[in-house]
C-alpha cells in the first residue's frame, strides 16, 4: 500500500541519522549508475557513506509514495529557472502519482521533505569556527539583522536564516550560485510569500543543527509526521 | 629449486620474499578454470590458508595465470584476497613476472613463484634464477620457510598489501595526469616529513635496513660495530648517542598513507657530516622521497657550517638507483677510500618541494595549503588537510556544501583581497584548490584584504 502524498499544506518530513544506517549491496543495488559512479568518486569515506545514506534512502522514502521499487524510480534534474543548467531532483513524469520532494544532508543528518507542491528543506550543520564572514551574502534587512547580535548567537542567527534562504531557493529550483541574499527570510520579518514565493518554517532539528522547510505559495507548510519519519 | 642466489659480486641476496607469484588453474583454484563450465572451481583451502598467513606478515601475492582475467577476478573472489598485481595471458611465465616485478617495484629475485606445472617451474627456473621457485604441495610448507618469515613485522608491512593497491591507483591517475612529476607529486597532494627518530622508529628503521636494497648505502652490510647487526637495539642505542642523529621519512598523500618509508643516520666528526646508513623503501621510488631527503641533508649541513657532506656507499648490482639519485642530487664520489659521494656544500644549495617539512626548514606555506587549512577548522575535519590541489570541491570527490564553499569563498577575501564571488563566477568554475589558487595568485593585491 502507497502513502498518501500530503495534500493541502502538509509536508511531510523524514530525517535519518546517517550513523544509524549502513548501506550494504542491497541499498547500493537500488542506485542507478550515475548515483553509483558518483558515490565512488568520493575521496573520504564519510562522505561517500553519507550521499549513499541519502540517495537510498531518497529512493525508499519516493518508493513509498509511487508505489514503484526504489531501485526502479527514474530521477532527472529540473533545469534552474535563472540560468537553465540542470538542478533539482525531480522524478521523471510517469504512471504513478509524483510527489514534490526535496533532499538536504549535512554532517550526520539527512532530510527529506515530501509535499503535493513545489517543496524545499535544507539542513545545515553549526560551523566549527565563526561563520560572520557569511552575513555579507544575507539579504540586507537580515544582516543587519544578526549584526545586531552578540556572538554565538549572531553565528546561530546566521545559519537559521541561510537554511531558511537556501530551502526557499530549492522550492523553486534556483541554483544557490546565483545568491542566497535576493529576499529575507529572517524568522519573524515579512510574513507571507516574499521569499522566493514560498513560505518558509523553520523546523525542529538535532543539536547542534539548523533546518527549515519551504512550501510554494503563501500559506505556511503543516508538517504532517509520518508515523516512521524518523528513521 | 634455489632459495635465494649469490650475485657476481658475492653479496648474499637470499632475503626474504617479498611477492608470491600465484598460478591459478589446479594451484589456486581446485580445477581448471577454463574447463569448468558455468561453476569455476572454488579455492583450494590449505593455500588459501598459506596466502592470509604470509598476508599477514607482509609479504604480497600476485597472479601469473595463462587465463582470461576474468580468471584473476574469479580467484580473487572465492580466496577473499586483493592480488597485487595480476598478468593474465598467454605468454611466458618469466615474462609475467619480470612485469609483476616493474608494477610492484621490487626485484625480480625478491619473487617466490609458484605453479602445479613442471613446465611453467622449469620455464621459469632457467630464465629468471634468482626465483624461489615452489610446487603448491612446497607452498603449503612455505609459512615454516625463512624465506618466508621476514625479521621484523610492523604496522607498515601489516598494510603492505593495502599500500600496493593504493600505488596502482596512484599510478593509474599519473598516467591520466597530463603534467610533469612533480606536477602530479603536488597534485596529488604528497606530503614528506623528515623527522627525527624516536624509540617507536626503531622496529620499523631494523625493517628498512633489512630489506631494503636498491635504495640501500650498506648494501645489506653492516655499519655498525663487527658482529652486531642492524637491529632495533642498534637504532635504539644510536638515539642516545652523542654527534649523532636518526631521522626517519614519512610519506603520504591523497591516495594513501604509507608510514615509514625511509630514514638514515648522521654522524658529525670534526665538522664533516657523514651519512653511514641511508635507506628508502623501493615502493616510494618515483615520489620525490629520496631527492628530498638528499637535498635536506645537503641544505643542512651547509647551514650547519659542516666542511663536507659524505655518505659512503657500498656497490653492488643492486643499489644502482640509490647511486643514480646520489649524482643526480649533485654527489660525486670521493677520491679517497672508502667508496663513497660527497656533496659540495659551496655550490647554490637545492631546493625544498613545498610539500616537504623538515627540522630547521621554514616550509613555505603556499595558498592551497592555507585554504585546506581553513576548511579543516572551519569544518571540523582534518581529512580536509588532504584534498588534492586537482579535485573538484563542490561535488565528488570533496562534496563540500555550499555553506562551507561560500565561507571559503569569503575567507580568500579577508585573506588575500580577493572578491571570487564579485567577479560574478559561479562556484562550479572556480572547481577545486588548484584554481582558486591560481585564481588568488594572478588577482592577490599586496597586503591582502580589509
Amino acid at each position: 500500500m502507497t502513502r498518501a502524498v500530503p495534500p493541502g499544506d502538509l509536508v511531510d518530513v523524514w530525517w535519518f541519522d546517517t550513523r544509524a544506517v549502513t548501506v550494504g549491496p542491497a541499498g547500493r543495488a537500488e542506485l542507478d549508475q550515475g548515483e553509483r559512479d558518483r558515490a565512488e568518486a568520493f575521496l573520504f569515506p564519510a562522505d561517500r557513506h553519507r550521499y549513499q545514506v541519502a540517495h537510498v534512502m531518497l529512493r525508499r522514502v519516493l518508493a513509498g509514495y509511487t508505489g514503484i521499487p526504489p531501485g526502479t524510480l527514474r530521477l532527472a534534474r529540473a533545469l534552474c529557472p535563472h540560468c537553465g543548467a540542470p538542478g533539482k531532483p525531480v522524478l521523471e513524469p510517469g504512471a504513478h502519482t509524483v510527489p514534490s520532494f526535496s533532499l538536504t544532508h549535512s554532517g550526520d543528518q539527512v532530510v527529506i521533505a515530501v509535499a503535493g507542491r513545489p517543496v524545499g528543506v535544507d539542513v545545515e550543520r553549526g560551523a566549527a569556527r565563526c561563520v560572520c564572514s557569511l552575513a555579507q551574502v544575507l539579504h540586507p534587512a537580515d544582516a543587519a539583522w544578526v549584526a545586531g547580535l552578540a556572538e554565538p548567537d549572531r553565528h546561530e542567527a546566521i545559519i537559521t536564516c541561510w537554511v531558511r534562504a537556501e530551502a526557499a531557493l530549492k522550492c523553486t529550483g534556483q541554483g544557490i550560485g546565483h545568491g542566497l541574499g535576493g529576499f529575507p527570510v529572517r524568522p519573524g520579518g515579512t510574513a507571507g510569500p516574499a521569499a522566493n514565493g514560498c513560505a518558509v518554517r523553520q523546523l525542529a532539528a538535532p543539536e547542534g543543527y539548523r533546518a527549515a522547510v519551504a512550501l510554494a505559495g503563501a500559506r505556511q507548510p503543516v508538517l504532517r509526521a509520518p508515523a516512521a519519519a524518523r528513521g | 629449486m634455489t632459495a635465494g642466489g649469490t650475485a657476481p659480486g658475492g653479496t648474499v641476496t637470499g632475503g626474504t620474499v617479498k611477492c608470491v607469484v600465484w598460478d591459478i588453474d589446479n594451484t589456486l583454484l581446485t580445477g581448471v578454470y577454463l574447463e569448468s563450465g558455468d561453476e569455476p572451481p572454488g579455492a583450494d583451502p590449505v593455500l588459501a590458508a598459506v596466502l592470509a598467513e604470509l598476508g599477514e606478515r607482509g609479504i604480497l601475492h600476485a597472479l601469473a595465470s595463462k587465463n582470461p582475467p576474468e580468471a584473476a577476478a574469479h580467484t580473487a573472489r572465492v580466496t577473499g584476497w586483493r592480488f597485487a598485481a595480476a598478468e593474465c595471458g598467454w605468454g611466458r611465465k618469466s615474462d609475467a613476472l619480470t612485469r609483476i616485478a616493474a608494477t610492484l617495484g621490487i626485484a625480480v629475485d625478491a619473487l617466490a613463484f609458484v605453479d602445479d606445472d613442471p613446465y611453467e617451474r622449469a620455464e621459469v627456473t632457467s630464465a629468471l634464477p634468482g626465483v624461489l621457485v615452489l610446487s603448491p604441495e612446497e607452498a603449503a610448507e612455505a609459512p615454516g620457510w625463512p624465506e618466508f618469515s621476514p625479521p621484523v613485522i610492523t604496522a607498515e608491512a601489516r598494510r603492505r598489501g593495502e599500500m600496493y593497491a593504493e600505488r596502482q591507483r596512484r599510478q593509474e591517475a599519473e598516467r591520466a595526469f597530463g603534467g610533469t612529476r612533480d606536477e602530479f607529486l603536488a597534485s596529488a597532494g604528497t606530503q614528506v616529513t623528515i623527522a627525527a627518530a624516536t624509540a617507536a622508529d626503531a622496529p620499523r628503521l631494523a625493517e628498512l635496513a633489512a630489506r631494503t636494497r636498491q635504495f640501500n648505502s650498506a648494501a645489506g652490510r653492516d655499519v655498525g660495530a663487527p658482529g652486531e647487526g642492524m637491529t632495533q637495539g642498534w637504532f635504539g642505542g644510536l638515539l642516545s648517542a652523542p654527534d649523532c642523529d636518526v631521522v626517519t621519512v614519512r610519506l603520504r598523500d591523497a591516495f594513501g598513507d604509507d608510514g615509514v618509508v625511509g630514514g638514515c643516520v648522521i654522524t658529525r666528526d670534526a665538522g664533516t657530516w657523514t651519512v653511514p646508513l641511508l635507506m628508502m623503501s623501493c615502493r616510494a621510488m618515483g615520489r620525490g622521497v629520496i631527492d628530498a631527503l638528499l637535498a635536506w641533508l645537503t641544505r643542512q649541513a651547509s647551514r650547519a657550517g659542516a666542511g663536507g657532506l659524505r655518505i659512503p656507499c657500498v656497490p653492488d648490482g643492486r643499489n644502482v638507483p640509490l647511486r643514480l639519485a646520489l649524482a643526480a642530487a649533485g654527489f660525486r664520489v670521493a677520491e679517497r677510500l672508502p667508496a663513497g659521494y660527497e656533496r659540495d656544500l659551496g655550490t647554490p644549495l637545492p631546493a625544498l618541494p613545498g610539500w616537504v617539512t623538515a627540522p630547521g626548514e621554514a616550509g613555505p606555506a603556499p595558498v592551497t595549503d592555507g585554504l585546506r587549512a581553513f576548511l579543516a577548522a572551519a569544518t571540523g575535519r582534518a581529512e580536509l588537510l588532504h584534498i588534492p590541489p586537482t579535485a573538484a570541491l563542490f561535488g565528488p570527490p570533496v562534496g563540500l556544501d555550499s555553506l562551507t564553499g561560500t565561507l571559503l569563498l569569503r575567507e580568500i577575501q579577508r585573506r588575500f583581497g580577493v572578491d571570487v564571488a564579485g567577479e560574478d563566477l559561479n562556484l562550479d568554475s572556480l572547481a577545486t584548490l588548484g584554481t582558486l589558487a591560481a585564481f588568488v595568485a594572478e588577482r592577490a593585491r599586496p597586503g591582502g584584504g580589509p
